[in-house]
């Protein structure tokens, strides 16, 4: 039939691979992994060590990260900053009321909470950075040379300004983003490819992602490899730390303690007996716990019911993520595991009896996210061609605005497929007003204030007209990151309206560029060869997509315009060499700009490829039809 | 989040960007006839033909404009497939095709019909919040049976055509829109179960 799938843009060039990376940046631990030999490989760092404890350590004069990092909680609890994803994103009230035990001071400012450490003040996005800039360096080691690009995975149910607040520590660490992807999606990438045996046949994954603090639930159809998620849920803030902490309360009153009593020293040895001992009643009925003057016994079966209530939370999750999707447990044909949580014998009897099947567990459940990342890591940099998979994602909340009453109206609903847009019309209701707020939220309930505010925007420069007449309209759009954009436009006058936002959590360009700058000054000097070698992988990049759009859709364009763009894209190469960043820089910037009208052809032609062979005949018939 | 001040004017999002205007005709998009019935799986099938071809994935090597575009055209495929996929908004945006688009802010003035629906919606109250399972079955079999009386009216409606055809339909689509959130409340859990 018309199943023919055009591959645009992408050729496999076996002598050419390019170096790309799938990062897993976690709560309790960090990995990285990249295709080799075309499997995805988690990479090891000189020590043989595939995890990294997502620790950073912030001496008088040096930086450590990992176990080496993790070495010094004990002796120095205030500098050594663990689980720092738990506050990417949150502001300090949403910290302090999450987890109240912890060791480390903060200081609040606009749009940011700051950790206070013996080098000065960071943020959460500059901690996730200097974990990522570890495993890019890892990577770089292993792979020998430079990446050209990263896909970091993050929990399915992050929002907007978690979601955001991960590609800024990305750009902070130098490096190119080539997308976002969610855990659980990931986790099914990896498996998906694994057992992929009947092609012709759907089949329904559910992805339970239960993580050192996070749990996701997704579920997921597989169709000729497209992996279509249809639904997704989850918790932001569950995870093996509250467990952890369910241990720890327990042995406070066994122990007759008081949590408050408690030194931040005192206070992380605690946690770390409790997680020994979660680890051992993987395997073993009882564990010795030992605290101060204390010692005891937990019974296995005591745990199960301590965390029972913390399992139930999770089931909830997939009960109401399963109705979302329209769908039964019984119509899940296979149920991935991933997330080292998934490790306990209760988590896994429990997800087995809800699914009423055995779920998969033969790829470590630590790696599995990683190494999903790097297969789609491999994909987007360009490695694979015809066979590559294509991912479909939705996203998690519900997306809306206020409106009077203080309640929420929802513009973008739960799981909805991404990218999406959607436009939304508003007036005015007073006669001559020229300015009007809007507030951007994110979540499910009713109420505004029960969601996550995103950011509160004002349009200004309305034209005076009486109540109700102006037509302002706004469009929301959610990339294929899962991140939002919105624009404004009156559209009764053509006035275009002025939107200034307060964004309500995160760091603007600016900050970001300064703290890159900043990080570089640090870096002895080197900020200028920084900056050109950014500008000539960059024009690299640039140069290359142009040559391969040029041969392979040249015809799109006459004569002339192929010259232009073959001469132009020609003069950027020869440039390549230059110490000029400025100067390369701009020429990148005038050939992209220059070759957008090709770009926009392109995309048509792909469109119209992919029309069932048609062409544009059919398309106006099917006009006319509707005009009957 | 990032917000920016768009200079175009008023078109349907994506579709400036494409020589061919695919946002007059999501049917077109998909090589379907206009018609309230439609071949599911070929639906499903030219959506992902058309993901395949426009999704940004397609395109992350490329400058960000080329992305841009990819974002918007993937954007504006998922919103026709979104449309056509779901039967109410299928009924509702083929009134908007024909030139008689619905107003959802008007009431009916259908008494009976207004009468059935209170008295549904005590027997749902009722049945959840004795949570009483058989009394939850028959209000969603006795909705689904008005749903589809329903939407065989929208689609003789709509098929007559003419004023009072597209007048009928619309009719027919506003009630269609009162019982599905009734199924939808249905198909909700007990309001002892949370929802996180």
């Amino acid at each position: 039939m018309f199943l023919q799938i055009s591959e645009p843009d992408q050729s496999p060039n076996p002598g050419n691979r390019k170096r790309a990376a799938g990062i897993d940046l976690g709560t309790t631990h960090s990995l990285v992994a990249s295709v080799r030999n075309g499997q995805p490989e988690v990479l090891a760092d000189e020590q043989g060590s595939v995890l990294l404890p997502s620790v950073v350590h912030y001496g008088q004069t040096d930086r450590a990260v990992g176990a080496r990092a993790l070495e010094q909680a004990v002796q120095d609890p205030l500098n050594t900053i663990g689980s720092v994803k738990r506050f990417l994103g949150r502001d300090l009230d949403d910290i302090r009321a999450r987890t109240p035990l912890l060791p480390l001071q903060f200081v609040a400012t606009q749009n940011m909470p700051l950790v206070e450490t013996a080098q000065g003040p960071r943020s959460p996005v500059q901690i996730s950075a200097d974990i990522l800039s570890c495993l890019a360096h890892r990577a770089e080691t292993a792979l020998d040379g430079e990446l050209e690009g990263v896909v970091i995975t993050v929990p399915a149910y992050f929002d907007d300004a978690q979601r955001q607040a991960t590609r800024d520590a990305a750009q902070l660490a130098g490096l190119r983003l080539l997308r976002l992807i969610n855990e659980p999606t990931a986790a099914a990438l990896a498996y998906g490819l694994d057992t992929d045996t009947d092609d012709s046949q759907d089949r329904v994954i559910a992805v339970y992602d239960l993580g050192g603090g996070t749990f996701d639930i997704s579920v997921l159809r597989l169709h000729r490899g497209v992996f279509e998620v249809l639904a997704t849920g989850g918790d932001t803030a569950l995870g093996g730390d509250d467990i952890d902490q369910t241990i720890a309360d327990w042995v406070l009153q066994q122990a007759s303690c008081q949590r408050a009593q408690l030194s931040p020293l005192q206070q992380s040895q605690l946690l770390r007996e409790c997680c020994r001992a979660k680890q051992t009643l993987t395997t073993d009925t009882c564990a010795r716990l030992r605290y101060e003057n204390w010692s005891g016994t937990l019974e296995r079966t005591r745990f199960d019911s301590l965390i029972s209530p913390l399992i139930a939370r999770t089931l909830s999750s997939v009960a109401q993520t399963l109705r979302d999707a329209g769908l039964t447990p019984e119509a899940v044909d296979e149920v991935v595991m991933a997330g080292g949580s998934t490790r306990i014998p209760l988590v896994q009897t429990q997800v087995e009896s809800l699914f009423g099947k055995q779920p998969h567990s033969h790829l470590d459940p630590d790696q599995v996210v990683a190494m999903g990342a790097a297969l789609q890591a491999d994909t987007l940099v360009g490695n694979r061609a015809g066979d590559a998979p294509l991912l479909l994602d939705v996203t998690p909340l519900s997306l809306g605005l206020e409106t009077m009453g203080g309640l929420m109206e929802t513009v973008i609903r739960r799981n909805t497929a991404i990218p999406t847009s959607r436009a939304q019309q508003f007036t005015t209701f007073k006669d001559n007003q020229t300015a009007m707020v809007i507030q951007v939220l994110q979540g499910e309930r009713d109420l505004v204030k029960d969601n996550r505010s995103l950011a509160r925007f004002e349009l200004r420069g309305l034209p005076p007209l009486p109540a109700g007449l102006a037509r302002i309209q706004v469009v929301f759009q959610i990339d294929a990151d899962g991140l939002l954009s919105v624009s404004a436009t009156e559209q009764s006058t053509g006035v275009v309206a002025e939107v200034q936002v307060k964004p309500s959590y995160g760091l603007s360009e600016k900050q970001i560029a300064d703290m890159l700058t900043a990080s570089w000054d640090h870096a002895a000097g080197d900020r200028d060869a920084r900056q050109l070698q950014q500008a000539r992988t960059n024009a690299e990049r640039i140069h290359d997509a142009l040559k391969q759009a040029l041969s392979q859709d040249g015809q799109l364009l006459d004569s002339q315009e192929y010259d232009q763009l073959a001469q132009a894209n020609q003069k950027l190469h020869d440039m390549l060499t230059c110490t000029d960043t400025r100067a390369l820089t701009q020429a990148t910037d005038s050939l992209v700009k220059d070759s957008d009208f090709f770009a926009r052809r392109r995309m048509n032609a792909q469109l119209r490829k992919a029309l069932s062979g048609r062409g544009i005949d059919g398309l106006e018939q099917g006009l006319t039809h509707n005009q009957d | 989040m990032k917000v920016s001040v768009s200079d175009q004017s008023s078109r349907p999002v994506g579709a400036d960007l494409l020589a061919v205007d695919l946002g007059a005709n999501y049917f077109a998009l998909f090589d379907l006839p206009v018609d309230y019935l439609l071949d599911h799986q070929q639906l499903k099938q030219s959506h992902l033909r058309l993901q395949r071809a426009v999704h940004p994935d397609r395109f992350a090597n490329q400058p960000d404009s080329s992305q841009l575009q990819a974002v918007r055209c993937a954007a504006l495929v998922n919103e026709a497939f979104d449309t056509l996929s779901c039967p109410l908004k299928r009924a509702f945006y083929l009134l908007e095709l024909a030139g008689h688009p619905v107003d959802k802010e008007q009431t009916i003035t259908d008494v009976a019909f207004f009468e059935e629906q209170m008295s549904l919606r005590e027997q749902l109250e009722a049945g959840r919040s004795r949570a009483d399972a058989a009394t939850l079955a028959l209000v969603q079999q006795h909705a689904q049976g008005l749903m589809t009386r329903l939407t065989s009216a929208f689609v003789e409606g709509w098929r007559r055509g003419g004023d009072a055809g597209y007048a009928a339909a619309s009719d027919s689509a506003r009630k269609m829109h009162f019982v599905q959130r009734l199924l939808e409340e249905a198909q909700q859990p007990p309001a002892t179960g949370s929802i996180t």
